[in-house]
């Protein structure tokens, strides 16, 4: 009967077992999490290598707390290179240019992403698939994990996110150049070619738009582009630090931004190497909003009016404020999520107008 | 009066000797017989040729039924005839022949002695080419503190004419219009200190038929269309044509207005766009109004951007929609006076020396970038010429002489920085589509509400 009363007790004391369980899982997480910082904190500080296919990957396996199976997204990526390797063997395409072997990498990369392909397998003949879009929770609402480069390889639909990546991984495998490009909630690949020089490659329609079209259409102000906020072909330490701010995000998922520090730690190693990163901007500006309305609800407060006499809230509200100005006048606006697949649809509509003709008029000669 | 009489007389007298004289010829010509042509068979055979016209031809003076003489002196004629031709055939051949030895043993001479030209030669001693020279000079002693937009367009463009014109005039000219601006801003009640009040005014001096204050009218500037690159006749790319003939193109438009600006102290900026330029004028809020001049509209900078020939790089590098400096502006005089030194003499190192000192003025200067890039791809041609490359032995002269290797990496790393600056070249078809679609696209009515919006920030 004690001890009946005594559970009873430190149920209704200390909450549920449950929380408990996550507690101490939360501790073993958040020591994942800080060794694959100071990981990447090594890279970022040219003091060890460290591969964009292997931040990729430790991003997404601290998520699911190291228990991604390495050997098989390995194996995934591996065959993917073997395929992406025969295509190339075939010389099919037809290209003037004195980067010739290079393009033809560009071209096989996305034959393998965005085309079928019929492999002779022995005596059979295997088709390989596309990745196609997944039109069901784009933004990781549901699930965060439906971002991840291995939820493309295990289901073989992505969205601007993890198709992207895995693009670029490819590239640098297959020992080519390809660069992740900015867009307001969107990622892209931008390429070097001597015919066409500067081109787009937008892997979740399968084309090759312009860049008016992101200009035009992309809810992109100038200034963004000027400042270097959007459309700027990433160095390879600039696309390390979008890995940090994705495991930033994975984070952010899992314990909320209330305890800020891991994600502000995140943050200012990322701003330190990529200055104007518009997803590092905004996850602080997030953090502080969320930090500021921790404070207004501890302070039973209605109105951010109410807290102002706190210094603490202050100083984050006017921190908050002057960010937002910041990002406000480097050409950052808001685009509506709700819009976001109406914009990826124009690019189908407007084909016409908007497709690169110098990249799609390249031929094969089957 | 003696004089009078005297010229009237001398007149008449040629008047008589010129009637009298006709009279005569006439007379004579009624008079006179031809002579008779002697035929051909009057004469002996061997006697010497009269006229010979019909040589080579079968002559027509010829008897129906000819004699045996006449025959064997037909022959004789025929003969003669074919040996003359066989001789001036030799004779042809033969100074063919050296022609060719002359010329080979020319370029086994130029090769020996390496004389092949891999650069174009100085037009120094042409004509006009020193006032391009003291041009030069005159727009390199500019520095921002004298820049002065009316002077620099002045001495490019005068270049053109031999330095013959005089910059009073312009001057003159340029006062009286903006006295008459400001006067009739004074006149209509609007601050005249104001700077988008100025800008307004000036762009109703372009859009707007305006009574003078001698009671003449002065009427819109048009944009005309025909040969509106300058490319038959350089200049219709000029100010001074704009001003003669009312009529301008996307070059001289911009230019009167920053020239109208800089005597109403106003402040205005040249852009450039692909193929284009247009004005920025500063607002009270920070930001900055477009003003296109070839169809007078307020234009957004989302026009230039749906052309669909910006590249994210040709704006993070600046080369498009940024409101130009003094110091961009004199890199864009001297850029149009490589361009017109081109249109008069053609390439010569002297457009090199222009062109480099407009890129160091402006390292991002497209269109500095462009006259560079054709200088060096015409230099190519102009060396492959008198190497006689073909496509077939191109590469193994390139072997043989490193210099032709050579020039041909110079064009391709100046093509390649042109690639990496962003530029994207446009069609002039669609150059022209394009301007077209923006008037269509702009009604008037909207454009109106802008001119309301702009007037209703100007300050009181």
């Amino acid at each position: 009967m004690k001890t009946f009363l005594v559970t009873i007790l430190s149920l209704l004391t200390f909450g549920n077992l449950h929380s408990q369980i996550e507690g101490s899982d939360k501790i073993y997480s958040e020591f994942l999490y800080e060794k694959v910082f100071s990981r990447f904190e090594c890279a970022l500080e040219d003091s060890c290598a460290m591969s964009f296919k292997e931040a990729v990957f430790l991003v997404e396996n601290t998520y699911f707390n190291e228990t991604l199976d390495r050997i098989q997204f390995e194996q995934q990526i591996h065959d993917l290179v073997v395929t992406v390797s025969s295509v190339v063997q075939a010389h099919n395409l037809i290209y003037e240019g004195n980067d010739y072997k290079e393009v033809e990498k560009y071209a096989a990369i996305f034959q393998v992403m965005c085309d079928t392909i019929a492999i002779n397998y022995g005596d059979t003949i295997i088709n390989h698939l596309p990745f196609t879009y997944d039109f069901d929770d784009i933004w990781g609402y549901k699930q965060w994990s439906n971002m991840f480069v291995s939820k493309l390889l295990n289901t073989r639909k992505g969205n601007c996110h993890s198709m992207p990546l895995l693009y670029k991984i490819l590239a640098d495998q297959i020992g080519t150049e390809a660069h992740l490009a900015i867009a307001p909630n969107h990622f892209y690949i931008k390429q070097y070619s001597q015919k066409s020089g500067w081109f787009n490659t937008e892997l979740t329609s399968a084309s090759f738009p312009i860049d008016a079209w992101y200009m035009a259409t992309g809810y992109i102000h100038l200034d963004g582009i000027v400042n270097k906020l959007y459309m700027e072909a990433l160095s390879e330490k600039q696309s390390l630090v979008l890995c940090l701010i994705d495991l930033a995000k994975g984070y952010q998922q899992k314990f909320g931004s209330k305890d800020g520090e891991f994600i502000q730690k995140c943050i200012d190693l990322g701003l330190k190497h990529f200055p104007n990163y518009i997803n590092a901007l905004l996850l602080k500006t997030e953090v502080l909003k969320v930090q500021f309305f921790e404070i207004m609800e501890s302070n039973y407060a209605e109105y951010p009016k109410e807290v102002m006499h706190i210094p603490e809230a202050k100083s984050l509200f006017d921190e908050m404020e002057l960010l937002a100005k910041k990002i406000h006048k480097m050409g950052y606006r808001r685009m509506p999520r709700e819009m976001y697949l109406d914009w990826l649809a124009s690019l189908r509509e407007e084909r016409e107008k908007y497709t690169n003709k110098k990249i799609s008029n390249f031929k094969s000669r089957n | 009066m003696v004089l009078g009489k005297n010229k009237y007389w001398s007149s008449l007298a040629i008047f008589y000797l010129l009637f009298f004289s006709v009279g005569i010829a006439q007379v004579q010509s009624t008079q006179l017989q031809l002579p008779n042509i002697p035929q051909p068979s009057l004469l002996p055979p061997n006697s010497p040729q009269p006229l010979n016209l019909n040589r080579g031809f079968p002559s027509s003076t010829t008897p129906n039924t000819p004699s045996r003489s006449q025959q064997q002196y037909q022959r004789h004629l025929q003969q003669q005839q074919k040996e003359r031709q066989r001789g001036q055939q030799l004779e042809q051949v033969l100074r063919e022949d050296a022609q060719e030895a002359e010329r080979r043993a020319a370029e086994v001479r130029a090769l020996r002695n390496s004389r092949v030209n891999y650069d174009f030669p100085t037009n120094a001693h042409l004509h006009g080419t020193s006032s391009y020279r003291s041009a030069f000079t005159k727009l390199l002693d500019m520095d921002d503190s004298t820049y002065s937009i009316t002077k620099a367009v002045f001495t490019t463009e005068d270049a053109f004419f031999d330095n013959k014109g005089d910059f009073s005039y312009l001057d003159e000219a340029m006062s009286d219009i903006a006295s008459f601006l400001l006067n009739k801003m004074a006149d209509e009640g609007i601050n005249t200190e104001d700077n988008v009040a100025k800008n307004l005014m000036i762009y109703r001096f372009f859009a707007d038929t305006m009574q003078l204050e001698n009671g003449s009218f002065h009427l819109p500037y048009e944009y005309d269309f025909e040969d509106y690159r300058g490319r038959k006749d350089h200049r219709k790319l000029m100010v001074i044509k704009l001003m003669t003939e009312n009529s301008g193109q996307c070059h001289s438009l911009p230019l009167l207005y920053l020239m109208i600006a800089e005597y109403m102290k106003a402040e205005a900026y040249l852009v450039y766009a692909p193929n284009h330029t247009y004005i920025k004028f500063p607002l009270p809020d920070g930001g900055f109004q477009n003003i296109e001049l070839t169809s007078k509209i307020f234009n957004s900078d989302l026009h230039v951007v749906r052309s669909g020939f910006v590249k994210a790089e040709a704006l993070q590098n600046k080369l498009y929609m940024q409101p130009l400096t003094d110091r961009q502006l004199l890199s864009e005089n001297l850029t149009d006076l490589a361009k017109s030194y081109i249109a008069k003499y053609g390439y010569s190192p002297f457009v090199k020396e222009v062109i480099d000192s407009a890129i160091i003025k402006d390292p991002n200067n497209i269109p500095a970038h462009l006259v560079k890039s054709n200088y060096y791809t015409y230099r190519c041609f102009f060396i492959d010429r008198q190497l006689r490359v073909t496509n077939e032995n191109f590469e193994q002269k390139k072997r043989q002489y490193p210099k032709l290797k050579q020039a041909y990496e110079e064009r391709d790393e100046i093509y390649s920085t042109i690639d990496k600056l962003g530029y994207e070249p446009m069609p002039e078809e669609i150059y022209q589509e394009w301007l077209e679609d923006m008037q269509k696209e702009v009604d008037q009515k909207k454009n109106k509400e802008q001119f309301i919006r702009l007037k209703n920030i100007v300050r009181q």
